[in-house]
């Protein structure tokens, strides 16, 4: 609970209609969609402005109140998870699509709007906003910047970060800076951008974003791999990447994952396969389809039992659609699914994939994976029940062992989920020590009271992953 | 000939220096020590040429440990430094203007290791850009971002100021190429930033700290992107009547959906001083505007994008159309693009470029004011340019014997850039702000935002002793 005048200057900035205070009412907050994180914040509030986040976040500086952004509570880092109570901000009014400027090539919209909406309209007018993370039809726009989303179109495309020219954001304190603006060169003093993008609501709330824009690829071609081996998929990867082709999508996914999204979707995938690679090249027509020729030969030198094209867009659209379902997919077997988020240098991919095999049959989970080949990112996902604390345990115990093995095999322990609450202790392994300090110098100068999204990206100590916390 | 800032003496005595320089020497050898007057005449300007001052010392470290010691040694004197590549900045961010040491990054060289499978190449700061790219092509690759500077800027400098060029349009800036840095900060503290696979945990260090300027630290090793060759590339070279027209055709080509992976401009004058040094192309006098407009990719596709180019040309009403029949022919048109500044030199004694950023749709609109500009200040304005990206580098071309012509020349571009900033663009797109232009920054910025990147500068260089001067108004 917070002191009863808060509530009142909260009434007073956004409206009563705009506050949520009872317990029932904030159950739905004190989680996002990372599993087994959870903490009722002490209210709710839906700004419908970049003056009134002001006011909230001075009110929040002037009575030392934890404050904790929210877009659409997708994440899976627990980001959004107010693990010390005070208030989550949530913000999906702002989210209004201000401009699409196609001379220029740019949009510029609220940081609550849904990345798909944005995606739709922009193509409407023969534009492409690449980044789409595989939430794409849920998550917000402000948190794709707070932490930096990548998605399939990655390896080719880039990620956020290459596409946001400018920003509006409200500091700690309540003063409100712009970062960047619509040019695609601008190196007129320090890139706030870069550090905000990727900050994980630790720094500044976005308020505004504007993001460039790339015409719209002609032509676009889907395909499936299929193959008999682990270590063929994998060197199927180095080899398209070698050959010097650069295609828009290319996923990797093991049997067990196949057989469950298949059984979900029914978007005719293979389940009899070792491994699958999902294929997509976009671009004019003629580059495409001798892009796809070449890809195809190098898969079957590889060892490809088949490759399949999707006869047309509709079945190319099925087949990613069924990829990005994975999650949900996965999620049905178990009463609790918890995605990983671990990259490794491509060579390294089938190794990497072998031991994740081997660490889940020691520890005796059950983990499924799949992911962003082309970029050595996978996402080992555990089917697990949080009401087995021993099974927990153990679930534990085989992240960390995968976590350091993709340390050891030179990788990084995150590719595009961000660090949050659950990586915060491998922050210190990954950098050192002075390059945390650095970090936190960087923090205290945004946040010297340390009242936004405590407790995330840095920690004293590994966080235990509990089903329930809240303060009595 | 621009006067030489003496710069304030530093704050030590005497006894203290001499002391100073002795540790330095038993760091780097007394080779890597420089106090002569005429050797550190040398470095009293960088590519700018307008500000100019002289160096305390110089001093030339042969790795990163020397680099961390000499660093460490400075601040624990409180002595400012600032780091020096090749001196070919353009906007004084190399030059000691409150005495400074140099810590020169000449000797942090050494061959660039490249690992096709990235693929990536790690290189020292010291390397030239067109040395990476050579290494880089021997493996079927390139380092995309290409200062026109290539042959002589280092890696080091790039990264320092976000550099780009000519193929940023459709490839990025530096900091879209870089995967990694090992930096000495300014308070001695070794950081190992980023690394071969993509990283993204933590607050993006990298990212900010690429086009600093110099202010946080130094790099002594960079991990960078390599692209693909492609397979194939078409040039044309587009001839018009007037810039107006160019425009257009740039505008109507990013409309079609292509994204070249470059678009030059050059007007009459521009064109005027490149045709009388080494890299003729033969414009046709009535020619007022020339585009250089480059695309690659898959050979397959290469022919239909080139067409579809020259008919939006065409569609424009360009006089003429050329098409590059071989590398020595493309290669002796970038030849003449990219010699534009120097060649300057054939039409006036003295020129000073500037580096505004406007939205592509207001090109034509901009031209014309640059040229009231001229007008206004009665000064001769090249216009030389990266089309695709708004990025403008007017060439103001003035007489340094003619007394008021150098200060009408750095009135008339700091004119040029207020109008950049009113139809919504940049102060600076590639060449840093540095010291030329630290009170422009308060057109894009306001003092509350410039004081809070102050202390974000601070969370690094806490004493304030890195290239102290540059960037942040006073």
């Amino acid at each position: 609970m917070l002191p009863a005048q808060i509530y009142d200057a909260l009434v007073d900035i956004v409206g009563s209609a705009y506050l949520r205070t009872e317990a029932s009412q904030l159950v739905p907050y004190s989680f996002d969609a990372t599993p087994l994180f959870q903490h009722l914040p002490d209210a709710v509030v839906f700004p419908g402005s970049t003056d009134e986040i002001a006011r909230i976040l001075r009110l929040c500086a002037q009575t030392n109140t934890k404050i904790v952004p929210r877009g659409n509570g997708s994440g899976l880092s627990g980001g959004a998870v107010p693990i010390e109570g005070g208030i989550v901000l949530e913000m999906n009014r702002l989210n209004q699509l201000d401009e699409i400027d196609t001379a220029n090539l740019t949009a510029t919209f609220g940081p609550g709007l849904v990345t798909s909406q944005l995606s739709r309209a922009v193509e409407a007018q023969g534009l492409f906003y690449p980044p789409d993370p595989g939430s794409v039809v849920i998550s917000s726009l402000g948190g794709n910047v707070a932490e930096c989303a990548g998605g399939m179109r990655g390896l080719k495309y880039g990620v956020t970060k290459d596409y946001v020219l400018g920003l509006e954001a409200v500091l700690p304190n309540g003063e409100v800076i712009r970062t960047g603006g619509k040019n695609t060169k601008d190196v007129a003093g320090y890139d706030l951008n870069k550090l905000l993008i990727g900050s994980e609501g630790t720094l500044a709330v976005i308020t505004e974003i504007t993001v460039k824009l790339l015409p719209k690829p002609a032509a676009k071609q889907t395909a499936m791999a299929l193959f008999d081996t682990l270590s063929q998929a994998a060197a199927a990867v180095a080899a398209i990447i070698a050959g010097r082709i650069l295609p828009a999508t290319l996923e990797f996914l093991d049997q067990p994952t196949l057989t469950v999204v298949e059984a979900y979707t029914h978007a005719g995938l293979p389940t009899d396969v070792a491994a699958l690679l999902l294929i997509e090249q976009d671009g004019a027509a003629i580059v495409v389809k001798e892009e796809m020729e070449r890809i195809a030969v190098i898969c079957r030198q590889q060892g490809a039992r088949e490759v399949r094209l999707a006869r047309d867009a509709q079945e190319g659209e099925a087949i990613m659609n069924a990829r990005r379902a994975t999650l949900p997919a996965l999620s049905r077997l178990r009463p609790t699914t918890i995605l990983e988020d671990a990259t490794v240098p491509r060579a390294q991919l089938a190794t990497m994939v072998e031991r994740i095999n081997a660490i889940a049959a020691h520890y005796g989970v059950m983990i499924s994976t799949f992911g962003h080949a082309g970029d050595g990112n996978l996402h080992p996902t555990a089917l697990t029940d949080a009401r087995n604390p021993e099974e927990i345990e153990a679930v534990e115990q085989a992240f960390d062992e995968i976590f350091r093995t993709a340390l050891q095999l030179g990788g990084t322990i995150t590719g595009e989920h961000g660090v949050g609450l659950a990586k915060a202790a491998y922050m210190e392994a990954r950098f050192g020590k002075a390059a945390i300090e650095v970090m936190k110098g960087i923090k205290r100068a945004f946040d010297p009271q340390g009242i936004l999204n405590p407790g995330k990206m840095f920690a004293a100590q590994t966080p235990r992953r509990v089903v329930v916390n809240r303060d009595s | 000939m621009a006067e030489a800032v003496e710069g304030r003496e530093i704050s030590v005595t005497q006894t203290e220096w001499t002391s100073v320089l002795q540790a330095l020497v038993s760091i780097v050898g007394s080779d890597g020590v420089v106090t002569a007057l005429t050797h550190r005449l040398v470095y009293q300007w960088d590519g700018n040429t307008v500000f100019g001052g002289l160096p305390q010392a110089v001093i030339l470290p042969q790795d990163a440990d020397q680099v961390e010691q000499v660093i460490r040694l400075l601040s624990d004197h409180g002595i400012p430094w600032l780091a020096r590549g090749s001196g070919t900045g353009l906007s004084g961010g190399a030059v000691a203007t409150q005495g400074e040491v140099i810590v020169d990054l000449a000797r942090l060289r050494g061959p660039v290791r490249i690992d096709a499978v990235g693929p990536f190449a790690r290189v020292a700061p010291g390397v030239t850009n067109l040395e990476l790219n050579r290494a880089a092509a021997a493996r079927g690759y390139f380092y995309a971002p290409d200062p026109s500077s290539q042959v002589a800027c280092t890696i080091g400098g790039n990264i320092a100021e976000n550099s780009g060029g000519s193929h940023c349009l459709k490839y990025g800036v530096t900091v879209n190429h870089l995967l990694g840095l090992k930096v000495v900060t300014a308070s001695g503290q070794r950081l190992s930033l980023g690394g071969a696979a993509p990283d993204l945990p933590g607050y993006d260090l990298t990212g900010f700290f690429v086009g600093s300027e110099g202010t946080l630290g130094v790099v002594t090793e960079a991990t960078v992107h390599l692209v693909k060759q492609p397979q194939a590339m078409r040039t044309v070279l587009a001839l018009f009547d007037a810039p107006e027209q160019a425009s257009q055709t740039v505008s109507d080509v990013i409309a079609a959906g292509m994204l070249p992976a470059a678009m030059e401009m050059m007007d009459r004058l521009a064109m005027d001083g490149v045709e009388r040094g080494p890299y003729r192309v033969g414009y046709p006098p009535q020619t007022g505007a020339v585009l250089l407009i480059e695309v690659d990719g898959i050979d397959a596709g290469l022919q239909e994008q080139a067409e579809r180019i020259v008919a939006i040309a065409q569609h424009n009403g360009v006089q003429e159309v050329r098409v590059a029949q071989d590398e020595r022919e493309r290669a002796l048109w970038w030849q003449n693009r990219k010699t534009a500044f120097g060649a300057m030199g054939n039409l006036s004694p003295n020129y000073y470029v500037q580096d505004g950023v406007i939205p592509r749709s207001r090109l034509p609109k901009v031209l014309q004011q640059i040229e009231a500009i001229g007008h206004e200040f009665g000064l001769r304005i090249a216009n030389v340019f990266h089309a695709g990206d708004g990025n403008l580098h007017p060439l103001i071309l003035f007489d340094d014997r003619q007394k008021g012509q150098r200060e009408r020349a750095i009135q008339a571009g700091s004119a040029i850039l207020r109008i950049c900033v009113e139809e919504g663009g940049s102060i600076t797109g590639e060449h840093g702000v540095g010291i030329e232009k630290r009170e422009e920054m308060r057109w894009m910025y306001s003092d509350e935002e410039l004081a809070f990147q102050g202390e974000l500068r601070r969370a690094w260089d806490p004493q304030g002793l890195a290239n102290p001067g540059k960037v942040l108004p006073t």
